[in-house]
């Protein structure tokens, strides 16, 4: 099924970990991503996603020495940060708000070895995933966040991801962990410079009655690329909103799974893709329902320019006794050049009889009678271009729950489709 | 202001305008009327710089330049405005940020310097009152969900905060009730200057009721078959469009 194609061979020096658990993981994870390999186009979920940038190209890991350029960060956040897979910094514990828990995995391995066993691997399984394997196999160091019960936090956390140099791979691990009743926004961002590439793991366990708002935002250099992965487990009655944004870079691809456990549990999947160039944007998403009366919203938008192409793959699950399931999904891509090409594939596998699935996706231009009617009032072609694609995604950027992620993409966005005089 | 010559404009081959021949001064309200496919939206996307019309021959010159040569974005810079037949709804965008975007282009333009916020909102309220729009849809998207009134009422408002050199007011009483229309009229009233040009393009002449046009003009087939003063509309509202081809083959025999 797989192609055998080496991976970043330097790497496979066995790198023991202080503990045992973490230690075991990574051994039983390098000895399935050599088995696995890179995936090929052979592999379905891999069809069509064009590998070479992060494959055609011998990426090592950062030497111990790293010059800590950090990215850029949330004010006003509870911050942790990394750079190139080496912790640099975070807030004292003293310091962190009443029933909350964050630390690098590596010190977690000694002060918080429970959580670790219970929690880390467990949501993100590498059977079958070479990426998260690979992750598993060569990484292990990143945020670890714990949320006691009830822990009501009213700033958002920041875990900061640099990765910086040409020709060095990154494996950033996050793990969140929302016990009962907790109630956390959590931001993510992934940030790389010139021709580097970012494995990123994340799992996110929302427990019952719990709310977790989590953004992840990608920021890759113009060469650089991003093969990452999100996987939540949701309970009875909690919530879990993740926006997912990715700008630049020459491939982009993001597996989110989430699996709806308890009755009540929601899910609002919000994500933007901007590809230009040859860049390629990927984003594939399997919604579990598996149990009843859940509900599950998922927004994708991607925007196109030059000969770029974008991948969204959604499939939704709904277990036989999911009765009274709510599921709805939409992907829209905006073509801003004739040579793009977008692929939207909604997948429904519907076991239970009495649910409510919803699926929508379309592939557009700008609207030629808008822009006229913009141009028409004295804006400019570029800038009303940038207005109506701005339009476009705000669909998806409304929803994000922190303002200054939020007017960053914004920003973000505009910069990238380059008029001036708009903000 | 205007100045139209021999206009010839096709699209997709088929030629719409046969040869328009119109001069409109600084101050003068020009109306043209006409049955339904006689080419008066087309006279106006053609003026507004829709691309989709070719002129095949001719000339137009607005204050002295060659219009024909600008870019939409430029002919509004210079003072061109069209009120849209069918405003388009554009999701997204924010009908207050988008005329602020779309005053500050033009002020730029003419050398003048940005308005900042707090000017522009103040300006912006003492403007939507003038065309009784709800100030509630200053904050909604550009046109969107707003009834047929309020789409034209919109354009209107439009109008007032960019203050035009000339005004091309495409069918802007289709789908307007009485009072939407007596309201509109007003608004178009309020911005009547010397140094401000109108055109009205309209099928019917209850429009004219209220804006009272300097003169009249007759498209029929892509030609101006007849101009007037006020009465001609009247004349066409008790005698039909029909009545000017019996009055067309009566002058041919005589």
């Amino acid at each position: 099924m797989m192609a055998s194609t080496p991976l970043f061979q330097p790497d496979f020096a066995a790198q023991d970990h202080p503990l045992q658990i973490l230690s075991a993981l990574g051994l039983k994870a390098r000895k399935k991503s050599n088995e696995l390999g890179f995936p090929s186009r052979q592999d379905e979920d891999w069809r069509l996603t064009t590998l070479t940038p992060a494959t055609d190209h011998p990426f090592a890991k950062a030497p111990e020495a790293t010059v800590a350029s950090e990215g850029w960060t949330l004010p006003d956040a509870i911050t942790i940060t990394f750079v190139n897979d080496r912790f640099i910094g975070g807030v004292a514990a003293n310091d962190l708000p009443p029933g909350v828990t964050m630390t690098a995995l590596s010190s977690a391995a000694h002060s918080h070895p429970q959580l670790i066993e219970n929690h880390l691997g467990r949501l993100a399984g590498f059977d079958d995933q070479p990426f998260v394997a690979l992750n598993t196999a060569q990484g292990l160091e990143g945020a670890i966040i714990h949320l006691a019960p009830g822990a009501n936090l009213d700033r958002p956390i920041n875990i900061v991801y640099t990765t910086t140099g040409d020709d060095i791979v990154t494996y950033p691990r996050t793990l969140i962990i929302a016990e009962e009743g907790a109630n956390a926004t959590v931001v993510e961002t992934f940030a790389g410079d010139g021709r580097n590439l970012i494995c990123p793991v994340t799992e996110v366990a929302v427990g019952p009655a719990a709310s977790l708002k989590h953004t992840r935002l990608i920021e890759l250099g113009a060469e650089g690329s991003c093969i990452g992965s999100v996987s939540a487990a949701v309970e009875r009655n909690a919530a879990y909103r993740l926006n997912s944004a990715c700008l630049g870079g020459s491939l982009a691809r993001t597996d989110i799974h989430v699996g709806l456990n308890g009755e009540g549990a929601d899910t609002t999947l919000d994500g933007l893709t901007l590809v230009e160039g040859k860049d390629q944007g990927a984003t594939h998403v399997v919604v579990e329902h598996r149990v009843p009366n859940c509900t599950s919203t998922q927004r994708f938008r991607s925007v196109l320019d030059g000969r770029s192409k974008a991948v969204f793959t959604g499939r939704i699950i709904v277990a036989e006794d999911a009765q009274q399931t709510d599921a709805r999904q939409s992907s829209r891509s905006l073509l801003r050049s004739p040579d793009a090409v977008a692929h939207n594939n909604p997948q429904l596998e519907i076991y239970a009889d009495d649910v409510r699935c919803t699926h929508g996706s379309t592939v557009g231009q700008l609207d030629p009678e808008s822009l006229f009617y913009l141009r028409a009032r004295g804006i400019d072609r570029l800038t009303a271009e940038g207005l109506l694609t701005l339009a476009f995604a705000s669909e998806v950027l409304e929803g994000i729950p922190v303002e200054a992620v939020k007017s960053r993409l914004e920003d973000q966005v505009m910069a990238q489709l380059g008029p001036e005089t708009v903000r | 202001m205007l100045e139209l010559r021999n206009l010839h404009v096709a699209i997709g081959g088929n030629e719409i305008l046969k040869g328009i021949d119109l001069k409109i001064n600084a101050g003068e309200v020009h109306a043209i009327m006409g049955p339904n496919g006689s080419g008066k939206s087309t006279l106006a996307s053609v003026l507004a710089g829709r691309e989709e019309y070719e002129v095949t021959s001719g000339e137009v010159l607005f204050q002295g330049k060659n219009l024909l040569e600008l870019d939409p974005e430029t002919r509004a810079r210079e003072g061109l405005f069209l009120a849209f037949q069918y405003p388009v709804e554009i999701p997204g965008v924010g009908n207050t940020y988008f005329l602020r975007t779309a005053l500050n282009a033009i002020r730029e333009h003419r050398g003048q310097s940005p308005l900042d916020a707090m000017d522009f909102l103040q300006m912006v309220r003492e403007k939507a009152d003038v065309v009784k729009l709800d100030p509630e849809l200053l904050k909604r998207a550009v046109n969107e969900g707003f009834s047929g009134g309020e789409k034209k009422r919109n354009e209107i408002f439009h109008m007032a905060v960019l203050e035009p050199r000339l005004a091309i007011l495409d069918e802007t009483d289709s789908g307007l009730d009485i009072d939407a229309l007596r309201i509109v009229s007003e608004g178009v009233n309020s911005l009547r200057d010397p140094e401000r040009s109108f055109i009205v393009i309209t099928h019917y002449q209850r429009l004219l009721d209220h804006i009272i046009p300097d003169f009249v003009h007759v498209l029929k087939d892509g030609r101006i078959v007849e101009s007037g003063g006020r009465e001609l509309a009247l004349e066409l509202e008790a005698r039909g469009y029909d009545w000017l081809d019996s009055k067309a083959t009566a002058e041919t025999a005589k």
